[in-house]
């Protein structure tokens, strides 16, 4: 059920990505995410349809990622974390956005790194939560509560890709 | 809710389904402390379970060493090593061939498990990073239901069985190799010859010795296709290699025989195992791969030896079982094969086409390399990539050794469109198999032995060269360049015209990452000859060195076709280093400290992230291995009788004694056969009549335990004899344990 991933859309990116290694790397430093348990920093900026730049944490991967050449921030979560979905994503969105936060005001991005408000919700799950027309409803309705007054739409996908809802504002 | 064992139940093999359900009780008694780490570790590298960089619990910062304190605390799941540390998965692909169905199931465990990438590996593996142990069973599972294996992948075992890529297609074998290499996989495949190494055994296949694909010079058995004429009637057979890898000390392998019938591969491939399996060094693991056996005994004696084994090896029947099957083996095109007419205008096509198309065998069509940079590509891509085979190629699909993908049985005629396909997913990368296609091993990115990035190097050289290859002269852009992270060669440098490994020098107290050169190693003629070291230079100017030398190369060549091993012989080393020197000075650490990070990695240069590798795996006997076995048994049989299933924990319990006495067997009758009675006997000959298997105080009465069990015929099995088998198989099971200690300690 924890398996949830969620992405901000990033609508500026004046950067090198070299520069979030250093980033990631500071992040470790510093330990400033709070309960997470920060290990590795990876590359893969050569896959174009990737992770980009990637933070390991013991309960959920952080990425600039780029998947669709749709660049933002994913925090995927991998350990258990709330009870209920409901309180998950609250939970998922609450990290994902201290995570923005501390990127748009790093004193190197200041003004060259700027997110919308546009998500993307990815459920990493097939077996709680397999693409099909029951999840789609379940989620739908959890959706609604957390992101009120936006519009979701289902990204159509093929070929076992994971329930994947688009939501702008 | 339904987990994935119940859902998938119908879509594994039974043995398979044993397989996993083992390893996850063996995963249990780990998380109870019943079990030793060191066999733990050697128990999951042999399900493909690897360690990872980090796993000890401690990073260096950049700043500081920094403990990570994962939330499972002091469990461990190896020696050294925290069972919450991420770690590494990797799934067997035997001779690389993948189908649509697998690509999909490895995109999704990608996703739901690791960090969404997949890594090809130089063995035609696919790796995992990032993954944690409990979900470990759940993955072999889907993976199982898509009929892949891990086991066997890591530890002292045979690994994956490699083969040439374009196998059946190639213009210039002498036959197929896949049905062969298939056929031998499955045999070896958990053979109980092929448990007790104490290193790791590598076989590959070749279809012709002047190319690459296989490699089999660098392998601990290389098989060669080969055909014999005699008296106008032909035969195929193989021309074998042994004792050939890279390592630390590189051996090309030696010639076992010029030509084996191909009836006699199973046999004489098992043959070999036992050998190894017996007289191969146990003790000290840098000396116990085959090749130093073979250097040890001389190839003349080692050949003897083994034919002496093979003519006394019981006959199997799946020795020459599959032959029966090769006539109608074949892969079969999706679509009919077209002819390439057009002209197109498009010059990032016909660049491609240049490198990443090999005109098949069978005219109108073609085999498409498609180029992944250091190995790796997304879930996403891999998803797509399984939408495009699907409809160009079906299950055409293959991995090299060069960390790439094969499409093979495209139609000439569908190659600009295929192109555009592969081009709107970033998988049209042009240059496979020339300068650009560098080679990496994992290296400081998650390996534990690593000293020095691997891949942020074959990155950075990747992006340099593709920029310039366009202009670059045709012998440089032909050259290849592999990378390893350490001495170990993962990355295969030995065999490359232009080979690097990592390694470090400190200045005034700081370390600076550098990579050794290495040059001249042959790739043609299967890894034919090995390179010469040149000296170290720092991690930084090696993309210099590579400039230098491959410039110095176009304008000092002898004539215009001169090689580059042969230029590379002729100048010497003095030369060459003499070249490179210049990029060996090292600024101060405050005038540059860009020598003191290695590509891609901010943090001060250290070596404090090294932990102990498992490349090697854990030396663990037969007999403790059988022992563990044994445990995992009467542990199952107590879950079984918690579950109120008596007949079953009766079943269960009688077979870990069974298990454990043949362990102690087999120190003195290898062959003792797998049946009760025969066990039993020479069970009560060798160590219940000679009292070995005695205990001070109890005397003989574990050892009665199974011997009234045998003599038991009684079926009732109920609530309370069904505890009491249990208990008894428990103590049985410690009372081997003791007795296998008084045994290696020389006490009886
Ligand atoms: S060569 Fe060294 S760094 Fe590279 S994977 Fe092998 S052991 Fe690790």
């Amino acid at each position: 059920m924890h398996k949830v991933g969620i992405k901000k859309m990033i609508s500026k990116f004046d950067i090198k990505l070299e520069k979030i290694i250093f980033i990631f790397h500071e992040w470790i430093q510093k330990d400033i995410i709070p309960e997470h348990l920060t290990i590795d920093v990876t590359d893969y900026k050569h896959i174009p349809d990737g992770p980009g730049i990637m933070l390991i944490t013991h309960e959920g991967n952080i990425s600039i990622d780029f998947e669709n050449n749709q660049v933002g921030l994913l925090y995927m979560r991998k350990q258990p974390l709330c009870k209920t979905q409901l309180e998950n994503i609250i939970k998922i969105k609450s990290i994902l956005n201290f995570l923005v936060n501390e990127l748009e005001n790093h004193k190197d991005l200041k003004g060259k790194l700027k997110f919308k408000e546009n998500y993307k919700i990815i459920l990493n799950d097939r077996l709680y939560f397999p693409n099909n027309d029951s999840s789609k409803e379940i989620l739908i309705s959890i959706i609604e509560k957390v992101f009120q007054g936006m519009k979701l739409s289902i990204i159509n996908s093929s070929l076992n890709s994971r329930l994947t809802i688009d939501i702008q504002e | 809710m339904e987990n994935w064992k119940e859902k998938l139940n119908n879509k594994i093999s039974n043995e398979l389904k044993i397989e996993i359900n083992e390893f996850e009780s063996q995963m249990e008694l780990m998380r109870r402390g019943k079990i030793d780490p060191r066999i733990f570790a050697e128990t999951r590298l042999r399900r493909g379970v690897y360690g990872q960089r980090y796993d000890n619990g401690q990073r260096d910062d950049g700043r500081q060493l920094r403990r990570l304190d994962y939330p499972a605390g002091d469990l461990m799941k190896g020696p050294d090593t925290y069972w919450d540390a991420p770690g590494m998965l990797r799934i067997k692909i035997p001779f690389g061939a993948v189908n649509q169905e697998q690509l999909i199931m490895m995109a999704d465990l990608a996703e739901e498990y690791a960090d969404g990438v997949l890594h090809v590996t130089t063995r035609q593996d696919i790796q995992y990073h990032y993954v944690h142990i409990d979900d470990m069973p759940d993955i072999m599972r889907r993976l199982a239901s898509v009929g892949i294996t891990t086991k066997e992948a890591c530890g002292n075992v045979v690994r994956n069985v490699t083969a040439c890529p374009i196998a059946g297609v190639c213009k210039d074998e002498s036959f197929d190799v896949t049905p062969y290499s298939s056929a031998l996989t499955e045999f070896l495949l958990g053979h109980p010859d092929c448990q007790d190494f104490g290193r790791k055994f590598k076989i590959s296949f070749s279809g012709c010795y002047e190319h690459a694909c296989g490699l089999v010079n660098m392998h601990d058995l290389g098989v060669l296709a080969k055909i014999k004429e005699n008296n106008g009637i032909k035969k195929k057979g193989f021309k074998l290699f042994v004792g050939g890898g890279l390592g630390a000390v590189a051996h090309p392998a030696k010639v076992f025989s010029e030509f084996i019938p191909e009836e006699e591969l199973l046999p004489i491939a098992q043959a070999i195992g036992r050998v190894f399996a017996r007289l191969g060094e146990k003790k000290n693991r840098a000396k116990a791969r085959v090749k130093f056996l073979v250097a040890k005994l001389g190839i003349d004696e080692f050949v003897k030896i083994v034919m002496k084994e093979r003519a006394i090896l019981p006959h199997d029947i799946r020795w020459i079982s599959y032959l029966d099957k090769l006539p109608a083996y074949g892969e079969i095109a999706k679509h009919n094969p077209s002819d390439f007419h057009e002209k197109i205008a498009d010059p990032q096509f016909n660049n491609w086409l240049s490198t990443n198309i090999y005109f098949q065998s069978q005219r109108g069509y073609s085999t498409i390399t498609i180029s992944l940079p250091l190995g790796d590509l997304s879930s996403h891509q891999t998803r797509k990539l399984a939408e495009i085979a699907k409809e160009f190629v079906g299950n055409s699909i293959r991995l090299n050794v060069e960390q790439n993908i094969v499409l093979r049985w495209v139609p000439n005629g569908d190659l600009y469109k295929i192109y555009q396909k592969l081009e709107k997913i970033g998988l049209a990368n042009p240059g496979a198999g020339t300068i650009i296609d560098v080679t990496s091993c994992p290296g400081t990115d998650t390996c534990k032995l690593g000293i020095a990035s691997s891949r942020g190097l074959a990155g950075e050289l990747r992006t340099q060269l593709a920029i310039k290859s366009f202009e670059m002269d045709e012998a440089i852009k032909g050259l290849r360049i592999k990378v390893s992270g350490c001495f170990n060669s993962c990355g295969q440098h030995h065999i490359a015209d232009i080979g690097f490994y990592g390694n470090s020098r400190t200045k005034k107290g700081f370390k600076i990452p550098h990579f050794q050169v290495v040059l001249g190693g042959q790739w043609n003629e299967n890894g034919g000859s090995y390179g010469m070291a040149m000296g170290a230079v720092p991690s930084q100017k090696i993309p210099e060195v590579v400039t230098k030398i491959t410039e110095t190369y176009i304008k000092e060549r002898n004539e215009v076709n001169e090689r580059f091993q042969d230029f590379i012989e002729r100048v010497g080393k003095l030369y060459i280093k003499s070249l490179i020197e210049e990029f060996m000075n090292i600024p101060e650490y405050e005038d540059d400290k860009s020598y003191y990070s290695d590509w891609g990695d901010p943090r001060e240069f250290s070596l404090k992230d090294m932990g102990i590798g498992e490349c090697a795996g854990e030396i663990v006997t037969r007999e403790e291995f059988e022992l563990q076995t044994a445990e995992r048994e009467v542990f199952e049989a107590q879950l079984e009788y918690d579950n109120k299933n008596y007949i079953l924990a009766n079943k269960k319990s009688y077979n870990a004694m069974l298990q454990a006495a043949r362990a102690l067997i087999r120190i003195e009758f290898y062959d003792v056969p797998n049946n009760p009675k025969a066990i039993v006997n020479e069970f009560q000959k060798r160590f219940f009549e000679t009292k070995k298997f005695y205990d001070k105080y109890a005397k003989g009465k574990f050892g009665r335990y199974l011997i009234n069990r045998f003599n038991d015929k009684s079926e009732i099995v109920n609530e309370d004899n069904a505890r009491q088998y249990v208990e008894e198989s428990q103590l049985f099971i410690e009372a081997a344990h003791s007795c296998y200690a008084k045994i290696t300690s020389g006490e009886v």
